[in-house]
């Protein structure tokens, strides 16, 4: 592991380059970006929501392990068998979890055996080392104003095997994609979809998907930011026609909005700020300018804002209006089964300090409150996720109470975390740490993707509330473990059972 | 995640939603549909709304302000305009 540290590290410090210039694809001339379609799911059909966490190339061969066995689990609607993944409707991404996103999003989710076997064999390291050594590499640095961040996009390019831009992401029958960066300077979640690039006046069809992806995996420090224009501060404003449907500046026109809901107010706030507009005050009719203006924008990492990806999912469950808005669905009936599917893989690394007086660097001390911090905020997104799901079955009882019958549905949580593996045994603790110390530096060890892919189906197939999906949509697929005895799935279950469906015997 | 109930005495017609006009006697300018209706309770995040209907039916007010609170059914009126 050390080994593989040094060579990266070496690899990065060849590759240092100080490039300045700003990526840009701005939206032209009375051009407009078409908004994402709504999620249309069907009744029949369960709906699953799916989130990929960080952690380099051990989260992305998770994320497609777990997809993987969800395309070998079947059931009978209509009086046709259809795989489970086939209802995966959104996926929220960050970091390492992006890059699978990123495929997920342009092949589908058939395609996840295919991507296990590709980051399996790929070489990152060897990739960076090679790219380092090149003269040519050196060149495009000095005098090409390129940087570390644009070679880690090389690399993701290849790794996918892909230079598709936006517009071949979030097509009808695959699942919408949320490639989650961090705005450095705001701390804000800085999602590439359409609304957000058309916040920054940029031609979302004409982003790269690895412009996404790198800003989604810039692990800060080794690499530089992802740097770009937002072309609301050109001195003419947007040339573009920009989306002029705006139910957000209610947070921020009348007084209470911070009261009412800080979060939403921070957003709101943030999005003007990325438009460069000014809101009209409900009460006196002043205007506001944006509380900042960001003219460039450097995006590091989506792990540093929520390492889960839960953040964006509930913001895109949420917003009102927005392609996945649950208040629509439930309202619609096109809820009976919603399934989230929360893929992590946290790790809990080793380190010398357990068993040391030494003094403690401050390199030290900064990669340990850098870690820490990185776990608080997913924890803390997690918990808010956790309270969101609360808050939306109090509110279907309610609903269903006051005779709303198409509101009623079930909800499944399953989270898909290396710490519910079993750990009663030395054997079950060393196969748990020999996942969690899998490489995050896109070069896997022979055999490491089917290791992690045994323990997706495990820890699939363990989880309470997977079971209770199995049985109520009547899933069919090999258990890859036996249920863990006497656990219940800890979710408040619908008021009325919704439609139980039974393979045929 | 909150309940909001908005009545309409002209029955069940799509509602919308915006920023807020700047007075009581102008509409929403450029409404986003919502897909929900009047009459029937739905589930929107906690916070401040500006909701107007989609109809032919000539009703008052225009638009409606909502703070829609976690747990706290929230309900507003509008009125066909005779």
């Amino acid at each position: 592991m050390k080994v593989y540290i040094g060579a990266l590290l070496t690899a990065l410090a060849l590759l240092s380059g100080c490039g300045t210039r700003a990526t840009d694809y701005p939206l032209a001339s009375g051009q407009t970006n078409q908004m994402q379609a709504a999620l249309n799911p069907s009744p029949n059909h369960p709906l699953v929501v799916m989130t990929f966490s960080g952690g380099g190339s051990r989260a992305a061969a998770l994320a497609a392990a777990v997809v993987e066995h969800l395309n070998s689990l079947h059931y009978i609607a209509n009086g046709e068998s259809r795989a489970l993944s086939s209802d995966i409707g959104v996926v929220s991404s960050v970091s390492g979890g992006s890059v699978y996103a990123a495929d997920i999003g342009l092949n589908g989710p058939g395609h996840a055996g295919n991507f296990m076997q590709r980051i399996q064999d790929f070489d990152g390291i060897g990739w960076l080392e090679r790219r380092a050594l090149n003269p040519a590499t050196w060149l495009a640095l000095q005098f090409e104003n390129e940087t570390r961040i644009d070679i880690l996009q090389q690399m993701l390019e290849d790794l996918l095997q892909t230079n598709a831009t936006m517009a071949a992401l979030n097509q009808p029958g695959k699942p919408l994609v949320l490639l989650n960066a961090t705005d450095l300077v705001t701390g804000q979640v800085f999602t590439f979809d359409r609304q957000t690039l058309d916040d920054v006046c940029m031609d979302h069809d004409r982003v790269p998907v690895s412009l996404g992806v790198t800003a989604s995996a810039a692990f800060p420090i080794a690499f530089t930011p992802v740097l770009l224009r937002d072309d609301s501060y050109l001195s003419s404003g947007c040339p573009g026609k920009r989306n002029a449907h705006l139910p957000y500046q209610t947070r921020l026109q009348d007084p209470a909005g911070p009261y009412a809901n800080l979060e939403s107010f921070r957003v709101a706030r943030y999005r003007q700020a990325l438009r460069n507009e000014t809101i009209r005050m409900q009460d006196s009719g002043d205007e506001v300018p944006p509380y900042r203006n960001p003219r460039y924008l450097r995006l590091v990492d989506g792990g540093v804002a929520d390492n889960s990806g839960l953040t964006s999912m509930r913001r895109a469950l949420l917003a009102t209006g927005a392609p996945a808005d649950i208040g629509r669905l439930v309202s619609q009936g096109r809820l009976q089964h919603l399934v989230v599917i929360a893929v992590n893989a946290r790790s809990d690394p080793k380190s010398d300090l357990d068993n040391s007086t030494r003094y403690t660097t401050v390199l030290t001390m900064a990669n340990g409150i850098s870690g820490s911090l990185v776990d608080n905020a997913s924890a803390n997104a997690a918990a808010v996720f956790q309270d969101f799901i609360k808050l939306l079955i109090d509110d279907r009882d309610t609903l269903v109470r006051e005779g709303q019958p198409q509101a009623n549905f079930a909800v499944y949580p399953i989270s898909i975390d290396f710490d519910q593996l079993p750990t009663e045994t030395e054997a079950q603790r060393q196969r748990q740490q020999r996942v969690k110390s899998i490489d995050t530096s896109w070069t896997l060890k022979p055999g490491d993707v089917a290791r992690l892919n045994e323990v997706a189906g495990e820890l699939l197939w363990r989880h309470p509330c997977f079971r209770l999906l199995v049985t109520a949509i009547g899933l069919q697929g090999t258990p890859a473990a036996e249920p863990v005895p006497n656990t219940l799935c800890p979710v408040k279950p619908p008021p009325v059972a919704p439609r139980t469906r039974r393979p045929p015997a | 995640m909150a309940i909001v109930r908005i009545r309409f005495d002209g029955g069940e017609v799509p509602i919308v939603t915006g920023s807020f006009p700047p007075d009581e006697s102008t509409p929403i300018d450029l409404p986003s549909e919502t897909d929900f209706v009047t009459n029937k309770a739905f589930i929107v995040d906690q916070g401040i709304y500006c909701f107007g209907l989609q109809t032919d039916i000539p009703h008052k007010p225009l638009w409606q302000r909502v703070q829609a609170v976690d747990g706290v059914p929230a309900q507003v009126s509008f009125a066909r305009a005779t």
